[in-house]
């Protein structure tokens, strides 16, 4: 018997502004604090909580420096982050067929 | 806390929307075209007084039973491929520095790596063209197919085939059908047009110039809504 896709989700990606966050950082290679936050239309201080939540899984790389005077933080994807996205969308798709498939 | 209590937004099919909305987001956050677009324009429209004030090369050479000779602008070799090379230089600056201001990584270094090889390629196979005039069938005229093939592998046609990487590189379907509408246009335009050293260049350069105007005005509106 297969498993539940339900049973593959992990619980740290599974969350909308989590995936949201590795989403734009795999299309976008590199991406800027301001430009998650805006996209993603939260407060700084979510965002850095949800970016740590990613970054003790090390799903997530945080490099912080200036571009001039201005501080800037940078996110980038680790190769588990990468991992843990395409999981992720797999599950996601194969939840909606199934629950396709069992109902009438 | 950062975990919320499950939503109807965290259902399967509204993470898997939401995270295309994302990917669009970024991907029209990344994209330039119609920059690369209006430079080509501008260095094509150039090309025409470099080539028409440069030196021209007559070779002659006998080839039995007649005599074969070739004329081609010794200015239009020197010119294109350092135009061509300097241009995905400052496309790739122009990238990088618009990527960066708008807090995103840019997937632009295929596009210029692949451009910068495809131009001097077909630079080279100009070159070998019009030094082996023999090899394209002499004594009876080109076929329809070679020409096309020396039109794809002129400096317009590099600048076309480059377009397909970049519309690949951005994931830019109108990109992609007016690259290979532009190749055509490169391809076929010289059977609609009577023969003339800038006619189809300034045709070229026109439609590459459209295109930037086209895409300028797409990117403005698209930028417009998602803010």
């Amino acid at each position: 018997m297969t498993e539940h896709p339900v049973n593959g989700l992990d619980d740290v990606v599974h969350q909308r502004v989590r995936l949201g966050i590795l989403t734009i950082a795999h299309e976008a290679r590199r991406v800027e604090f301001g430009f998650l936050r805006s996209a993603l239309d939260l407060t700084a201080g979510n965002l850095g909580q949800h970016l740590s939540v990613l970054e003790k899984a090390e799903l997530v790389h945080i490099e912080k420096g200036y571009e001039g005077k201005r501080p800037r933080t940078w996110v980038n994807l680790t190769p588990e982050g990468e991992k843990a996205l395409r999981d992720e969308i797999a599950h996601l798709k194969r939840l909606i067929q199934q629950v396709e498939q069992t109902t009438p | 806390m950062t975990d919320t209590p499950a939503s109807p937004q965290d259902g399967p099919r509204e993470l898997l929307s939401a995270t295309r909305r994302l990917t669009r987001e970024v991907r029209q956050a990344q994209r330039g075209t119609w920059f690369p677009l209006l430079l080509f324009a501008a260095l094509t429209l150039i090309s025409v007084p470099v080539t028409l004030n440069s030196r021209h090369v007559l070779d002659c050479r006998v080839n039995p039973p007649g005599k074969i000779c070739v004329a081609y602008s010794l200015g239009a070799f020197v010119y294109w491929p350092l135009a061509l090379v300097l241009a995905y230089a400052v496309i790739a600056a122009f990238y990088v520095h618009r990527a960066r201001s708008r807090g995103v990584g840019t997937r632009v270094r295929p596009y210029v790596l692949t451009g910068v090889i495809i131009a001097l390629v077909a630079t080279a196979v100009s070159l070998w063209f019009v030094t082996h005039p023999g090899a394209v069938g002499f004594p009876s005229p080109p076929s329809p197919g070679t020409i096309v093939a020396y039109r794809l592998v002129s400096p317009e046609g590099a600048i076309g085939l480059a377009l397909l990487v970049l519309a690949r590189v951005e994931r830019n379907r109108a990109l992609l059908v007016f690259g290979l509408a532009y190749l055509v246009i490169v391809g076929f335009g010289w059977m609609f047009t009577p023969r003339s050293a800038w006619l189809l260049p300034v045709t070229t350069a026109a439609v590459l110039l459209l295109g930037s105007i086209g895409f300028a005005l797409a990117e403005r509106r698209a930028a417009r809504s998602v803010s």
